[in-house]
């Protein structure tokens, strides 16, 4: 009986803990939902929420005061681009790391992890300059193929693992059946790696949402530029607009959120079987 | 899985199988043009006197002994790296451990508890700078509203050389923490949960269980999960430039912004390869180790 109401206790308190830190974690987003809905008052006020004063006003002004949309399309185009492009060329590789001893293995297992360990800094200016001698300024090629390489090797990595805990019974009777060696990867390994394959992709696709400083250095032109350098742009003014500014990354952020709680479980199966299993 | 690699992939009839290679081409290039090339071209940046505009004469170690003997800023920037870098990962780590443990333990409404903890993942680094400077802000921020209607004095956080780098390292950990807590989740799920049953038919306690069982097993993801996030926090760049570019008075610059501003605002591109450089070798003097570990388990 005692055991049993010690047991209900520590469940409580369990659960106050978790939801506790859920609203440290969410609290700045809340806050940003908050302020952008004040109809673009400056400086803050409560941090209870007042429905009756609430004004899409500082949403309005977004739209009216900057290129917003195509700012939006920008980022949409080279994310999607950026997430597909890493899937498929991590795919390749991963295969390739996972199922074959080859010569040069090993250099570029190391050439992998060191590639995704390099600042982004020490890349970008060296980039700027070799982007603009093929051409690619201002470009959503340039910006893609910048993104999928910061991208490429932590889904290679996982992807990798991945590929190594799914047994390969499966591709040696596929191949006795006669399939190719890259049908066997799209129609074997593929679909068996659903959720390595989730996982990859909203890695990417978060990656290139909020790119920033190759962004920054890529995407010069008004026309080009994605929100993460917009945004950068709208504090560069005279006066800052916190409301519209945070009416901005409202819009911003609240899509990827909800893409982002709805596949989190994949996120971390995903990551159990590709990153943490060895 | 142990078992090694296909025995058809080490060649037939003794020709070497192009198969795996051909895979791998694309990655090759893609990588190649965006992270080769620029890496050898930073390396000879660094080692002349590099303008924008004009030839630039090689110069040989002159930049490097210029920032170690006579570059003041860049030893204060080296002294703040280590601060951020340290102070916001082991911080970070134990924030993470505590929340992954917690939150290991929940049972209804797992999935809708855990996507919240993890969301600050999917706020932009700029938008995250956005949202903490209302926060923040000296004059009208809401942190010191809050202060203020306490009872207390307002403090003046990110315009203070002596308060903003330890406000930027909270902010950090706000952000990057759910990407160490969902590594360490995966990592706490992947252990088998016969060995709890059995250390409760032997009467061991929670404290026990984490001593003996979870943290011991856990110990490979811990490393991977602290060597990943100091090496990408050696090299942070987006947050600091979005909220203080380095100041007030050089307090928060850091590596990656010095070299940044060094390079855009000075012109100086020799130097500012340098520091990038310097970077780079921190880095991998922290990362190789670990590397050729995860290699090696991978086989």
């Amino acid at each position: 009986m005692n055991y049993r109401i010690y047991r209900r206790i520590k469940t409580i308190f369990i659960y106050a803990g978790a939801i506790l830190v859920c609203m440290l974690m969410v609290f700045p987003i809340y806050w940003m939902l908050l302020s952008s809905l004040r109809g673009g008052s400056i400086g803050a006020g409560s941090i209870i929420p007042d429905p009756e004063s609430f004004s899409l006003l500082a949403y309005k002004n977004v739209f009216k005061m900057f290129p917003f949309v195509t700012w939006y399309k920008n980022s949409v185009i080279v994310s999607v681009s950026t997430t597909v492009l890493s899937v498929f060329i991590a795919m390749f590789s991963a295969y390739s790391m996972a199922r074959f001893s080859f010569r040069g293995r090993g250099a570029f297992g190391l050439a992998i992890l060191i590639s995704q360990a390099l600042p982004t800094i020490l890349l970008a200016i060296p980039l700027f300059s070799l982007l603009s001698k093929m051409g690619l300024l201002n470009t959503y090629p340039g910006l893609i193929l910048s993104n999928v390489a910061r991208a490429l090797p932590f889904s290679i990595w996982m992807l990798w693992g991945f590929f190594q805990g799914i047994p390969r019974e499966l591709e040696e009777a596929a191949e006795m059946d006669g399939l190719s060696r890259i049908g066997t990867l799209f129609r074997i390994i593929f679909p068996l790696s659903a959720s390595g394959i989730a996982a990859v992709m909203l890695f990417a696709f978060v990656l290139g949402w909020e790119e920033y400083l190759l962004s920054l250095m890529i995407m010069t032109s008004d026309t080009m530029t994605t929100l993460t350098v917009g945004a950068a742009r709208m504090i560069g003014g005279q006066s800052v607009l916190w409301g519209e500014l945070m009416a901005y990354s409202a819009m911003m952020t609240i899509p990827v959120a909800f893409v982002f709680v709805a596949a989190q479980r994949y996120l971390v199966s995903g990551m159990t079987a590709g990153a943490i299993k060895s | 899985m142990s078992s090694k690699f296909h025995s058809r992939g080490v060649g037939r009839k003794g020709r070497i199988d192009l198969f795996p290679y051909l895979l791998n081409i694309p990655a090759i290039i893609v990588l190649g043009i965006v992270i080769g090339v620029p890496l050898v071209q930073v390396l000879i940046m660094s080692l002349s006197e590099y303008s924008f505009f004009g030839n630039s004469p090689f110069v040989g170690l002159d930049n490097f002994i210029r920032l170690f003997t006579r570059d003041r800023v860049f030893w204060s920037t080296v002294r703040n790296t280590v601060i951020w870098t340290f102070v916001s990962i082991s911080l970070e780590f134990t924030f993470a451990l505590a929340i992954s443990l917690l939150m290991n333990r929940i049972i209804h409404m797992k999935g809708f508890l855990r996507g919240l903890v993890l969301l600050p993942w999917v706020v932009p680094p700029v938008t995250v700078g956005l949202i903490w400077k209302t926060i923040l802000d000296t004059d009208s921020g809401l942190l010191n509203n809050i202060l203020v209607s306490l009872g207390g004095s307002k403090q003046p956080l990110l315009s203070s050389p002596d308060q903003a780098l330890w406000v930027l390292i909270a902010v950090v950990i706000w952000r990057y923490s759910p990407f160490m807590i969902i590594s360490l989740l995966a990592g706490l799920q992947s252990i088998d949960k016969g060995l709890y049953e059995v250390s409760a038919i032997e009467g061991a306690s929670p404290f026990q269980n984490l001593r003996y069982i979870t943290l011991p097993l856990l110990r490979p993801v811990m490393l991977v999960v602290l060597a990943q996030g100091t090496i990408w926090r050696i090299g942070h760049f987006d947050l600091v430039s979005m909220m203080t570019g380095g100041g007030p008075a050089g307090s928060t610059e850091l590596l990656a912004t010095l070299a940044y501003s060094k390079t855009i605002t000075e012109l100086n591109g020799g130097s500012g390869a340098a520091v990038a450089l310097v970077t780079l070798i921190i880095t991998l003097l922290i990362g190789l180790p670990i590397f050729n570990r995860l290699l090696k388990e991978r086989g």
